[in-house]
């Protein structure tokens, strides 16, 4: 029985809806057919990487999360270990030939090779450190130290320094380290370099399209052998969330940088993978020499209210380790004695003798970044709730990282300042040395007694004693309160099961070392 | 069409560009963060730091920077990206194609289904479909194209695994670069797969940036119909006996088309400025990717380039969509 209202379907009807059916169900399982096919085939290894590189002068740039690819196409004079040592590439050999460390030479790597075919060579050096150097270029001012090199043999090179340079050894894995081919630089120029650079790495450029992705070929002839993953592709993946749903997918094999509270979600995935790597970004609160950070005592109060271990397993979901310094534990003058209790007591203590208390709390602004790092802002909105509970009575000021690079280099941010500090050599100079030491444009406590402390060992050639010194300055200075470290981060990195990978501490993300299994 | 109405229409570009990057030169010179404490080194010292602001021409007074940048722009040079080292123009060109892409897409898409969605329901008012064309219109106003993009990630790339969430090909292709128009240049060269990798690439991004267009679409469709409707010539057309799809796909539809044309020509211009968030979640190389990391980066030349440029678009699209008036109702003249 028809039932009143309802349309009667006859043949003709019947048939036209099944016609229109099946060619909507055969049309969708043949794109999905298509799409799996597109899905299955051999990708090599595709990283969701969260940031493009901005050029392919790789030597004239301090741009730190670009270094991965760079690496992947150029080597640096030397490298680094996963927990930052420093090991030969380019120079199989080097050091100061002389005791006041103002002659350095460097023996060369035989037998390789830049992606079209040319030898590297002491040419190749001295150009790369003569380039480094010169007007424009944005490491100038460091490389500027060494004031001639010369060529001394077909596979070795001497350099000449106007000034001691102790931390040049690190510098020579760190920013804009990078060797170029001459020949291949002369022929083509700046411009052409950009659109084919060719460097001596593991990897050559097969293509990158700007903001989207970075195809990368092994190259057969590098001088270490040929990488294990043949094609290896960065897809500029900006977004945390997007990353995310990348490594989900299944459209990339490995991802970092993804939000704490997906980390612990994709770590039950079967398919994947997840390690927190300790990295060298040291987080922090920069204090600047105003009021009322001049008094010791707010400065210490300010610091010792501050519960580290709460902040790293509640709001960071330990996603990093509590720190006392300005020092992790891979860098070279780490000290592991450093410590700072967490004891609201004696800071309420300490406050009081300064006349303060939490009827009458000391008042200040702390500056941070909402989103530059991982739960910045949220670390800082946790120290202000246990200042207050103390006698701190903090007012946060949200900026962006182009404010606080602006203010910090003109030396007026705030008397407490969020940042973290990445340094990737583990050297102390460019930790405590430039954080700390007044005449840095980076520094923002200037005064005349760290200036003292940290001044002589930015020449001094004894590496020991060096490290020493640094150590009791870092001392002297937590103790005072004359930074406010917090912790050390991790990083949250993602990838297939069945995918090699080696981390890095200095946030490296390497093809070469990597291998599916 | 008015030559002289042409020319007059030029001139007033011309005027507006020159007022667009006065206003954006200031703002950035005004606005905190400067390029040269971005790109410090850590052992840069005060004297470097004025040095560095030399060698951009950044030491010296606003006016005097405007009236450089102003003479090389009208000799073609927009300068080099402080972030990039690159020729802006030629940034800004790389990335042009890829947001006129997808922005062409999902001006496509919005215009198909919202002309489609909209005269069905003016067709079968008051019914089930009627009622579904409003709520479509309503969710594609509510929820904005980012989250829409968001939901299609989730679903149609984590769950399903249906379409490619990022990007605008698939590492393993490799498309020769003749256009910039990832579609064009795959046909051009007859790569099938090519162009089949790009289409499946374009169909979230565009899907979610045209949804809340389509909406409108759909809104000023229904209402301009409903307009032309009441016209006597429509009735004289169904008194002839016409068909009613005739009637309003062939009668009516023309005249409603012209407020569409000036809402989607408006819109148009805000979408090449507002692919911003879709490029992001998409991992799509476009201008506003750029824009953003111009903007992180402080990089002034850059910005200035790509604001530049989308206030061209933007006036030309809108003369564009003017004379197009002409064209769909020769009844309109301009002196």
């Amino acid at each position: 029985m028809e039932k009143k209202g309802m349309k009667k379907i006859d043949r003709r009807t019947f048939l036209k809806y099944s016609g229109a059916g099946a060619l909507a169900f055969s049309s969708g399982a043949m794109m999905n057919s298509f799409v799996r096919d597109a899905f299955a085939a051999d990708r090599g290894l595709t990283i969701a990487y969260n940031a493009d590189i901005p050029s392919w002068d790789a030597m004239n740039s301090v741009f730190p999360t670009a270094q991965s690819p760079w690496k992947c196409v150029f080597d640096q004079f030397t490298t680094q270990k996963q927990d930052l040592t420093i090991i030969p590439e380019i120079f199989s050999e080097y050091g100061y030939t002389d005791k006041a460390k103002l002659r350095f030479e460097a023996k060369i790597q035989k037998g390789v090779k830049f992606h079209n075919g040319d030898e590297l060579t002491a040419e190749d050096v001295k150009f790369s450190f003569d380039r480094m150097k010169s007007e424009g270029m944005v490491l100038q001012f460091i490389w500027g130290a060494i004031e001639e090199t010369k060529v001394t043999g077909k596979h070795s090179i001497r350099c000449k320094l106007s000034k001691p340079f102790p931390s040049m050894i690190a510098w020579l894995c760190f920013l804009g380290s990078y060797v170029y081919p001459k020949k291949y630089f002369d022929k083509v120029g700046l411009q052409g370099f950009l659109r084919k650079p060719i460097g001596s790495g593991p990897y050559s450029v097969a293509e990158h399209i700007k903001g989207s992705h970075l195809k990368l070929t092994a190259f057969e002839d590098y001088w270490r052998g040929p990488a294990k993953i043949k094609k290896s592709t960065f897809r500029f993946v900006t977004e945390p969330t997007s990353r995310v749903a990348e490594i989900e997918s299944g459209s990339s094999d490995l991802t970092f940088e993804v939000p704490v509270e997906e980390f612990t979600r994709l770590g039950k995935n079967p398919n994947l993978k997840t390690v927190a790597q300790p990295v060298s970004d040291v987080v922090h609160f920069f204090v600047n020499d105003i009021e009322p950070m001049l008094d010791e005592n707010v400065r210490l109060a300010a610091t010792m209210a501050i519960d580290r271990e709460a902040i790293v397993k509640y709001v960071l979901q330990d996603m990093g380790i509590p720190i006392y310094g300005l020092n992790c534990p891979e860098y070279a003058a780490y000290n592991p004695d450093l410590t700072i209790p967490y004891d609201p007591i004696t800071a309420e203590r300490l406050l009081a003798v300064s006349g303060y208390s939490k009827e009458n709390p000391v008042k200040f602004t702390v500056q941070t970044t909402n989103g530059f790092v991982a739960k910045d802002f949220e670390v800082v909105q946790a120290v202000v709730g246990m200042w207050k509970k103390v006698g701190i009575d903090a007012k946060i000021e949200v900026y962006d990282i182009a404010k606080h690079f602006e203010l910090r280099a003109a030396d007026q941010l705030a008397p407490i300042a969020f940042y973290v500090w990445g340094n990737a050599t583990g050297d102390p100079e460019n930790s405590t040395g430039h954080t700390m030491f007044g005449p840095s444009p980076h520094s923002t406590w200037d005064t005349e007694d760290v200036d003292a402390l940290i001044g002589p060992l930015l020449s001094e050639g004894d590496y020991k004693k060096r490290m020493q010194l640094y150590k009791s300055a870092e001392w002297y200075i937590v103790n005072h309160g004359m930074v406010i470290p917090l912790y050390q981060r991790k990083q949250p990195i993602v990838y297939k099961k069945n995918l090699r990978f080696k981390p890095y501490a200095n946030n490296w993300i390497l093809p070469y070392y990597m291998e599916w299994i | 069409m008015n030559l002289k109405y042409i020319i007059k229409r030029l001139l007033y570009i011309i005027t507006t560009l020159f007022g667009v990057s006065i206003i954006t030169f200031v703002i950035l010179r005004v606005i905190p963060g400067n390029p040269i404490a971005m790109m410090l080194p850590p052992q840069a010292t005060q004297q470097d730091i004025i040095e560095l602001k030399a060698q951009y021409g950044l030491d010296k007074a606003i006016p005097i920077q405007y009236g450089i940048w102003l003479i090389n722009v009208v000799q073609g040079d927009f300068g080099v990206s402080i972030h990039m080292k690159q020729d802006v123009m030629e940034l800004v060109i790389e990335r042009l194609p890829a947001t006129l892409e997808l922005v062409l897409a999902a001006t496509a898409i919005a215009l198909i289904l919202g002309i489609f969605i909209g005269t069905l329901s003016i067709m079968k008012k008051d019914t089930f479909l009627d009622k579904l064309g409003s709520l479509m219109a309503v969710l594609g106003l509510a929820i904005p194209d980012f989250l829409w993009g968001l939901l299609f990630i989730i679903f149609f790339g984590v769950f399903w695994h249906v379409l490619p969430i990022s990007g605008r090909i698939a590492s393993t292709d490799t498309l020769i670069n003749i256009t910039g128009f990832f579609l064009v240049d795959s046909l051009i060269k007859f790569d099938f797969k090519g162009f089949y990798s790009v289409f499946l690439h374009l169909i979230l991004p565009a899907f979610s940036l045209a949804l809340p267009l389509t909406a409108i679409v759909i809104r000023v469709i229904k209402s301009s119909l409903l307009e032309v409707v009441k016209e006597d010539y429509i009735l004289l057309a169904r008194v002839k006996g016409l068909a009613e799809r005739v009637v309003i796909f062939i009668h009516a539809l023309r005249n409603a088309l012209i407020p569409t044309t000036t809402i989607v020509g408006v819109q148009f211009g805000f979408l090449m400025g507002g692919t911003v968030l879709v490029e992001i979640i998409y991992s799509w190389p476009g201008l506003g990717k750029l824009a953003v990391t111009a903007i992180i980066t402080r990089d002034l030349p850059l910005i200035q380039g790509v604001v530049l440029v989308l206030a061209f678009i933007f006036v030309i699209v809108n003369l564009i969509v003017d004379l197009l008036y002409t064209f769909i109702n020769p009844k309109i003249r301009y002196g």
